[in-house]
């Protein structure tokens, strides 16, 4: 078996903010496990299933009522228990107005 | 500071105008019918019709007034030919008074006056001839870049317009700022969420407070309607594309106003006594916001779009940006600028620098994509009903 060597997480997503709890896939961000930053041997993040271009996923745990940072700012609250690595999306975020 | 010149017609001292358009302007909707068949014989003029102009109240009349009068006095157009029927709210005598004259013709046309149809196609005809006239005599002369208004949009964003074509907007924002021109950043809307990073850059505390509570205005007219924002702001598309709550939303859409600081906030359609950066009171619909901004005085706008638009204006041109590459492949007649290639590496500065020299070469006679197409939606924002 080949393995595929193991990839940067931002050469597919982009981190808007050190505040941020989710990143934004830039292109379609296929499964697997990603490193965040440089340096580690050791999978960073793994991501259980592809995320299309244009949507987010976690960057850490997630608790239930929990804030959800892009941009350094709350874009709303999650809405279930959210595992590192799993698309955030209108299925388990919701907006705090 | 280092100015820059472009070629406009003279309205006034301070104004220039960047078109020359002649306008057949309907000033109530029962006017409408004969507008679109007098813009129809003459095509060199643009007909503008709409819902309005009757029957409307208070607040309302006066916001409709200043949309119909503030469109014809842009400085894009050079002629007016009023249309009315004769007992509207919005008659042509009322609007008339309303436009400054300088560098520009107004007539009028009644319908009820002049009867029937024939003689009405007559008069419309024999008036369009003098304005043409006068316009074609008119000649673009020289003028600063600080007399210019753009307006900033975006409609049918996705979650690459906040990453890659508003801060591509924002940093030409900031560059005509700098230059002394006034920018308009608009959609109250789509700043909820999004009130904390633009606070810090209004100075004026007055400004701050009613921004602030045109806000929560937004927030609770959702809330009155029966619901809230979810469902209609983010719309179906937006959310399809990726974004998923209006906070997400807002925050990528206030970015096109750069870091700027904010020194006015400017009731719907009208003129920003302030240069520099300010904030209009327009809806998220984006035909409204475009139409307010320009009957506000704004000469070009400057628009994003992740999922596509055609939205154009009957008298600004409208600089229509993509977020991604992929819309712009799939609608490329309909788009002037492709910011999507950011995602592929190029840098946000260098997209700013492409639009800024595109804006320039609008000013001076390139037509953009919306008017290419005929793309000239006009819509009125409205506040209350009709009786």
């Amino acid at each position: 078996m080949v393995t595929r060597p193991r990839q940067n997480l931002e050469d597919y997503a982009v981190i808007l903010s050190d505040k941020d709890n989710v990143a934004t896939a830039l292109v379609d961000l296929p499964a697997g496990d990603y490193m965040l930053g440089s340096g580690s041997d050791q999978p960073a993040i793994t991501v259980p299933e592809d995320i299309k271009g244009g949507f987010k996923l976690a960057l850490s745990d997630i608790d239930k009522g929990g804030p959800i940072y892009k941009y350094g700012y709350l874009i709303g609250l999650a809405t279930e228990d959210i595992a590192k690595g799993n698309c955030v999306h209108v299925h388990n975020l919701i907006s705090s107005v | 500071m280092s100015t820059i010149k472009l070629k406009g017609y003279r309205r006034s001292n301070s104004l220039f105008g960047i078109r020359n358009h002649v306008v057949v302007m309907s000033t109530v909707s029962c006017a409408n019918s004969v507008v679109e068949q007098i813009g129809k014989v003459d095509a060199d003029s643009i007909a503008i019709t709409h819902q309005h102009g009757c029957t409307h109240m208070g607040a309302d009349t006066e916001q409709v007034l200043r949309t119909l009068s503030g469109t014809c006095d842009n400085a894009n157009v050079g002629g007016i030919l009023l249309v009315g029927l004769g007992c509207e709210t919005a008659n042509v005598d009322e609007i008339a008074s309303r436009i400054d004259h300088s560098g520009k013709m107004v007539e009028t046309l009644v319908i009820q006056e002049i009867g029937d149809l024939r003689r009405i196609m007559d008069v419309a005809h024999e008036s369009l001839r003098r304005i043409k006239q006068f316009v074609s005599k008119q000649r673009r002369s020289d003028f600063d870049i600080s007399s210019l208004t753009v307006g900033l949009e975006c409609g049918g964003s996705d979650p690459f317009s906040g990453i890659t074509a508003n801060p591509a907007v924002g940093f030409v924002s900031d560059r005509l700022v700098e230059l002394g021109a006034t920018v308009i950043l608009s959609e109250i809307p789509e700043m909820i969420g999004a009130e904390a990073p633009m606070e810090s850059r209004i100075p004026d505390n007055a400004v701050k407070q009613k921004l602030l509570a045109r806000i929560r205005d937004y927030v609770q007219m959702a809330k009155d309607a029966g619901g809230d924002l979810r469902g209609c702001n983010p719309a179906p598309g937006n959310i399809k594309a990726g974004l998923s709550t209006i906070e997400e939303k807002s925050l990528g859409c206030i970015i096109k106003g750069g870091h700027s600081d904010i020194n006015e906030f400017v009731e719907y359609a009208g003129r920003p006594k302030c240069e520099g950066l300010v904030v209009m009171d327009t809806p998220g619909n984006d035909p409204e916001s475009v139409t307010g901004m320009v009957a506000g005085g704004a000469n070009l706008v400057l628009f994003t779009t992740g999922v596509g638009t055609p939205v154009g204006n009957p008298v600004a041109p409208v600089v229509k940006i993509s977020s991604n590459t992929r819309m712009y492949q799939h609608m490329s007649d309909f788009i002037d600028i492709d910011a999507g290639k950011i995602i592929a590496g190029a840098r946000i500065e260098t997209v700013a620098d492409e639009m800024f020299e595109f804006l320039l070469d609008v000013c001076n006679g390139t037509r953009t994509a919306t008017e290419v197409n005929n793309c000239r939606e006009f819509a009125v924002n409205r506040i209350g009903p009709a009786l």
